[in-house]
C-alpha cells in the first residue's frame, strides 16, 4: 500500500466526489480525458455520504470543530507555494473546509445496559477488532474512518441471527470485558456516545449478536408480530366503529397490548451500538423515480451494474387524522378501501388525464398560472382524492402552480409500473453508494481517485486561465479544466442564489410508523400545519434495505427551515409519529432509540460569478430539499457539454468481456492522454480544437485495448 | 422458504498496485494475458461460470479499477463480498508485507459475519520471473498464521496455477454460503436493466 506520487498532467482536475461530480467524472473518462478526482475527506460523497453509526457522530463532530473556521478563511500562500509558479503566472488560494452542517445534536432515547447485561452481552460476542487485535496485526486500517456493515443481499440478511458464536473469541474478548463494562459504569450520560461509540469501537464490536441474545431477540421478534397484529386491529376496528366505542376497545387493547409489550425486549444503548456496523446513514436520503433522468442514465451509462435497488414499496399519507396508505395505481384505486366508488372514478378519470395531459390543453390551459389546488377543485374532485393527488402524488404545497404539479403528477405516474407497483427506488445502503459507483465507473476508465486530498490553490496562466492547480501535499499538477464542488472554490467564484435552509432528523426507531407484515420502504409527504407551504419528507427504511440490522428502521425527515432550530422546525411531525418514551406509557406509536438534527445550507441552486477564471468550473453542493436526484444528471450534463460541446455524454461502454487487451512492445505506463496533454498545452486550451485532440486520444487508447466489432455499438438505444 | 437461489458469488481482488490484479482475472476468465502494464484501464467485473460440488455457481470477480493505488477504494467495493482474493508480487517484498493492511481492510470495511474463517484466498504471483524475492515458506508461514489460508503460486503469464486458486475461492466461498442458508427473508434486490422499458404510453394506473 505504498503511497506514490500522483501524475503531474491531466485534462481536468474534479474536487469533491459528490453525485454531481463523480456523474462528471465518469463522463469525462468515459470519452478518454485524463482526470484526476480528488475529495478532502477520506469517504466518497461529501454531502452524499453515508456513515456507519460511528461514522455519523465523527462527521458531527467534525462539523462541530469545523465551525470555529470563518467563512471566508483560504489557504495561504506560501514561499514553497510560489516557488512552483512559472513566469507570469498568478495563484488563487481555494477556501478552507467549513462546516456543511450546523446545530448538530445527537443523542439516545433508550436505557444504559445494566452492568450484568453488559458482561453478559460482551461474554458472548465474536469481536471483530479484538479478533484483528489479537492477531497484533497492521494498525494502517483504522477502524474509524469509513468502516460501514454491510448486510448480505443474497444470504438472507439475518445478520442479526448468528449461527455460532466462537469459544476462542469469547476468551480472546474476556480480558478487554472489563475494561468496558467500567466505562460504562462511569460513563451513564446518554450524550456521551461518541466517546462510548469509540470504546465500543476499539474494545468490542462485532457483527453478530450472542446466542442469548439470540433467543432474546427471537421472543422479541414474536411479540413484535403479536402487537402488529394487534395494533392492525386496532385500526381496523377505528374504521368501522364510533369514536366513543372505539376508546374503550382501544383501552381495552392497549391494557392488552401494555402487558405484551412489557415482555418486548428493551432497547439499550449497548443493543444498539452493538450493530453500530450496520447502519448505513444518509446524510442526503434521496429515492429515484422509477423513470427519471437519473435511472436512465444509469442504465445508459451501465453504472447500474454496481447498484441493486428496493422499491419504495408504500407512499403514506396523512387523512383525518390517520396515516393512511395511498392508492397510487389502478390496482390501488380499485382495491382501495378508503375511497369510495365515486370517488375511484373521479380519481381514475384525473390520473389518465395527468399521465398525458398535455395532449388535452383545452382541459388545464387556462389554470396554468394558478394554484393547483384550485385546479383539482375545479375539477370537481372529493376532498379525499384531492388530498391524495396534491400531497401524495405530486407532493406540491398550495401555492403551487398547476403547470408545475401535472409535469410532477405525470412523472410519479410515468415512473409507475416500471418496477413494480411504485413510483421510486432507494439504493440498497443507501443514496451514498451512488457516487461512489459512477467513480468506479470513470475509475475504470483511467480516471485516478485520491481521497483525503484536494487543491490549495489554482494556478492561472498569464491569459487569466487556470492551468493547473496546488494539492494540499504541495504538488503542482497541470490541468485544462477544473471542475469543483462549490466549497472547495474561493467565496468569490461561488454566487449563492438561496438563502435556503433545510433541517434535517436522522431517527432509529424499533418499529415501522405504520406496520405491516412486509418489509416496507416507505414515503410520507406530510403537511405541517404550522406552516403548510414547508411540507417535511418522511423517509423511513427497513432492513431488507441495508441501511440498519433487524429489529430497526432509520427514518430520515426533511424540511425547509423556518428557524435557526431543526428540533423546533420537526417537532410536530415527530409528536405526531413518534415517541421517545417507553411503549407502556404511550400509544403504539414508533418509538425513537436515536435521533440526531441538523442543518444544512442549501447550495444545489449556486452558480458561478463572473471573476471565476473562465476554465473553474462550479457544482452545486448538497442541502436540497427535494426527494429526488434527477437534477444531478442535468447538471453533470451542463459542465460536461460546457468542455466536450460534441461528445457524447456517458455513452454505454462495451462490455469488459469484449476488451480485448492487445500486447504492446513499447511499455507504456500510460495511456495515451499524456501524449494529447503535451500538445494540448502547446496549443493553449482552445475548446474547438479539443474535439480533434479527443478523438485522437481516444484512437490512442485504441491501441491499448480494442473493442470487438464497432467501437461504438455501445451507444445506447 | 428456504428456495435455493442461483448462486452468484462476489469475489474481489485486492493487493498493492502492480502485482498483476487485472492479469490473474483477464487469465482465469478471458485465458489471455497482455505484458502491458496499463494501471487497470478498461478492467471492471469479469464473471465466469464454475461447477463447485456439482453445483453450477457464477463467479463474479471484482478489479480494484486502480482505486487502489492511492488508497481509494470506498466502501461500495467491499460490500456484500463472498470470497476475497490477496495478491502479492513474489519479486516485490513491499507487496508481500502490504498483505496484512490488505486483509485488515477488507474485515474492517466488508464486515463479514466471521472474520475468523471468512474465505481468502492467498496469491504469490509472477513466479515466472528470475528476481524472486518472498520465498514460498514465507508466505505459506504468513497465511498459517492467519487461519490457514489456502496460498497459492502462480504466473498469470504462463497460466501457471490460476485456475486453481480461484477454484478454491469459489469452492470455500461456497462453503459459507451453505453455512447460512441460501434463502433470504426478502425478495431480490432489483437490477437495473435495459429491457426493462419504459411502459409505452400512458401510465400503469
Amino acid at each position: 500500500m505504498a503511497t506514490e506520487d500522483l501524475p503531474s498532467e491531466f485534462d481536468i482536475v474534479i474536487l469533491g466526489t459528490g453525485l454531481i461530480e463523480t456523474i462528471t467524472a465518469a463522463a469525462f473518462s468515459r470519452i478518454g480525458l485524463k482526470i484526476l478526482h480528488l475529495d478532502r475527506n477520506d469517504y466518497y460523497g461529501g454531502a452524499y455520504s453515508n456513515f456507519n453509526l460511528d461514522g455519523i457522530e465523527s462527521w458531527k463532530q467534525k462539523n462541530q470543530d469545523l465551525q470555529c473556521v470563518p467563512d471566508e478563511e483560504s489557504f495561504a500562500v506560501s514561499d514553497d507555494v510560489k516557488k512552483l509558479l512559472q513566469d507570469q503566472e498568478t495563484i488563487i488560494p481555494m477556501s478552507k473546509e467549513r462546516s456543511s452542517a450546523f446545530n448538530i445534536t445527537s443523542q439516545f432515547h433508550a436505557r444504559q445496559r445494566t452492568t450484568i447485561e453488559e458482561a453478559e452481552a460482551k461474554k458472548t460476542k465474536c469481536n471483530l477488532f479484538t479478533f484483528l487485535k489479537t492477531e497484533a496485526s497492521n494498525t494502517t486500517a483504522s477502524p474509524s474512518a469509513t468502516a460501514n456493515p454491510v448486510v448480505k443481499i443474497s444470504d438472507g440478511q439475518g445478520d442479526g441471527d448468528p449461527q455460532d458464536s466462537d469459544a476462542k473469541q469469547q476468551s480472546t474478548s474476556g480480558s478487554e470485558t472489563q475494561e468496558q463494562t467500567v466505562h460504562v459504569k462511569q460513563d451513564s450520560d446518554v450524550n456521551s456516545c461518541t466517546e462510548q461509540l469509540q470504546s465500543s469501537l476499539v474494545l468490542t464490536d462485532a457483527p453478530q449478536t450472542a446466542s442469548q441474545d439470540v433467543g432474546e431477540k427471537e421472543n422479541t421478534s414474536g411479540g413484535g408480530e403479536r402487537e402488529r397484529e394487534e395494533r392492525d386491529d386496532i385500526h381496523k376496528r377505528k374504521a368501522e366503529s364510533s369514536e366513543e366505542e372505539n376508546n374503550e376497545q382501544k383501552q381495552a387493547q392497549q391494557s392488552l397490548e401494555r402487558e405484551k409489550i412489557i415482555q418486548v425486549k428493551e432497547w439499550t444503548v449497548g443493543d444498539i451500538k452493538d450493530d453500530w456496523r450496520k447502519y448505513c446513514i444518509d446524510i442526503s436520503p434521496k429515492f429515484l423515480y422509477c423513470s427519471g433522468d437519473l435511472v436512465e442514465l444509469l442504465i445508459q451509462s451501465d453504472v447500474a451494474r454496481y447498484c441493486e435497488f428496493r422499491t419504495v414499496s408504500r407512499v403514506l399519507t396523512f387523512l383525518q387524522g390517520k396515516l393512511q396508505q395511498v392508492p397510487c395505481s389502478r390496482a390501488d384505486v380499485f382495491s382501495s378501501k378508503i375511497v369510495s366508488l365515486v370517488e375511484k372514478r373521479l380519481m381514475m378519470k384525473f390520473l389518465q388525464f395527468a399521465a398525458d395531459y398535455e395532449s388535452s390543453p383545452q382541459e388545464y390551459k387556462d389554470y396554468e398560472d394558478q394554484p393547483f389546488k384550485d385546479f383539482l377543485i375545479l375539477k370537481k374532485l372529493t376532498p379525499n382524492v384531492q388530498h391524495f393527488v396534491q400531497h401524495a402524488i405530486a407532493m406540491v404545497t398550495d401555492k403551487e402552480l398547476t403547470n408545475v404539479a401535472l409535469k410532477k403528477t405525470k412523472k410519479y405516474l410515468h415512473s409507475l409500473g416500471r418496477y413494480g407497483n411504485t413510483a421510486f427506488l432507494f439504493p440498497i445502503y443507501g443514496t451514498g453508494e451512488l457516487p461512489q459507483a459512477f467513480s468506479r465507473l470513470s475509475a475504470v476508465f483511467g480516471g485516478i481517485y485520491c481521497l483525503t486530498a484536494s487543491a490549495t490553490h489554482i494556478i492561472a496562466d498569464s491569459s487569466n486561465k487556470c492551468c493547473g492547480i496546488v494539492t494540499t501535499n504541495g504538488q503542482r499538477i497541470s490541468c485544462r479544466y477544473v471542475v469543483a464542488e462549490e466549497s472547495y472554490l474561493p467565496s468569490s467564484y461561488v454566487q449563492k442564489n438561496s438563502a435556503r435552509k433545510i433541517s434535517r432528523a436522522i431517527f432509529i426507531t424499533d418499529s415501522s410508523i405504520l406496520s405491516s407484515e412486509n418489509s416496507e420502504l416507505s414515503l410520507l409527504h406530510y403537511v405541517s400545519q404550522d406552516d403548510r407551504n414547508r411540507p417535511v419528507t418522511v423517509m423511513e427504511l427497513p432492513n431488507s434495505a441495508c441501511v440498519c440490522p433487524k429489529d430497526v428502521f432509520v427514518v430520515h425527515l426533511t424540511r425547509e427551515s423556518g428557524c435557526d432550530d431543526p428540533v423546533e422546525d420537526l417537532k410536530e411531525v415527530r409528536d405526531k409519529l413518534f415517541t421517545t418514551e417507553n411503549k407502556d406509557e404511550a400509544e403504539a406509536k414508533s418509538k425513537i432509540l436515536w435521533s440526531m438534527y441538523f442543518q444544512q445550507n442549501d447550495a444545489s441552486t449556486v452558480t458561478q460569478t463572473v471573476s471565476a477564471l473562465p476554465n473553474v468550473l462550479v457544482v452545486p453542493g448538497g442541502g436540497s430539499a427535494g426527494i429526488d436526484l434527477d437534477f444531478t444528471v442535468s447538471e453533470a450534463k451542463k459542465i460536461f457539454l460546457t468542455v466536450c460541446p460534441d461528445e457524447d455524454f456517458l455513452p454505454k461502454p462495451p462490455n469488459p468481456e469484449d476488451i480485448i487487451h492487445v500486447d504492446d512492445t513499447e511499455a507504456a505506463v500510460e495511456r495515451g492522454p499524456s501524449e494529447f496533454q503535451d500538445k494540448g498545452d502547446g496549443d493553449g486550451s482552445d475548446k474547438g480544437e479539443g474535439n480533434e485532440e479527443k478523438n485522437e486520444c481516444l484512437d490512442n487508447g485504441k491501441d491499448n485495448a480494442e473493442v470487438k466489432g464497432n467501437k461504438t455499438d455501445g451507444n445506447s438505444t | 422458504m428456504a428456495s435455493r437461489k442461483k448462486v452468484l458469488l462476489k469475489v474481489i481482488i485486492l493487493g498493492d498496485s502492480g502485482v498483476g490484479k487485472t492479469s490473474l482475472m483477464n487469465q482465469y476468465v478471458a485465458k489471455k494475458f497482455s505484458n502491458q502494464y496499463k494501471a487497470t484501464i478498461g478492467a471492471d467485473f469479469l464473471t465466469k461460470e464454475v461447477m463447485v460440488d456439482d453445483r453450477l455457481v457464477t463467479m463474479q470477480i471484482w478489479d480494484t479499477a486502480g482505486q487502489e493505488r492511492f488508497q481509494s477504494l470506498g466502501v461500495a467495493f467491499y460490500r456484500g463480498a463472498d470470497g476475497c482474493v490477496l495478491v502479492f508480487d513474489v519479486t516485490m517484498p513491499n507487496t508481500f508485507r502490504s498483505l496484512d493492511s490488505w486483509r485488515d481492510e477488507f474485515l474492517i470495511q466488508a464486515s463479514p459475519r466471521d472474520p475468523e474463517n471468512f474465505p481468502f484466498v492467498v496469491i504469490g504471483n509472477k513466479i515466472d520471473l528470475e528476481n524472486r524475492a518472498v520465498s514460498a515458506r514465507r508466505a505459506q508461514g504468513w497465511c498459517h498464521s492467519k487461519g490457514d489460508i489456502p496460498y497459492f503460486e502462480t504466473s498469470a503469464k504462463e497460466a501457471i496455477n490460476v485456475e486453481q486458486a480461484f477454484q478454491a475461492v469459489a469452492k470455500n466461498a461456497m462453503a459459507q454460503e451453505s453455512d447460512v442458508e441460501l434463502c433470504s427473508d426478502f425478495p431480490d434486490p432489483i437490477k437495473l436493466k435495459d429491457d426493462q422499458s419504459k411502459p409505452k404510453e400512458g401510465c400503469a394506473c
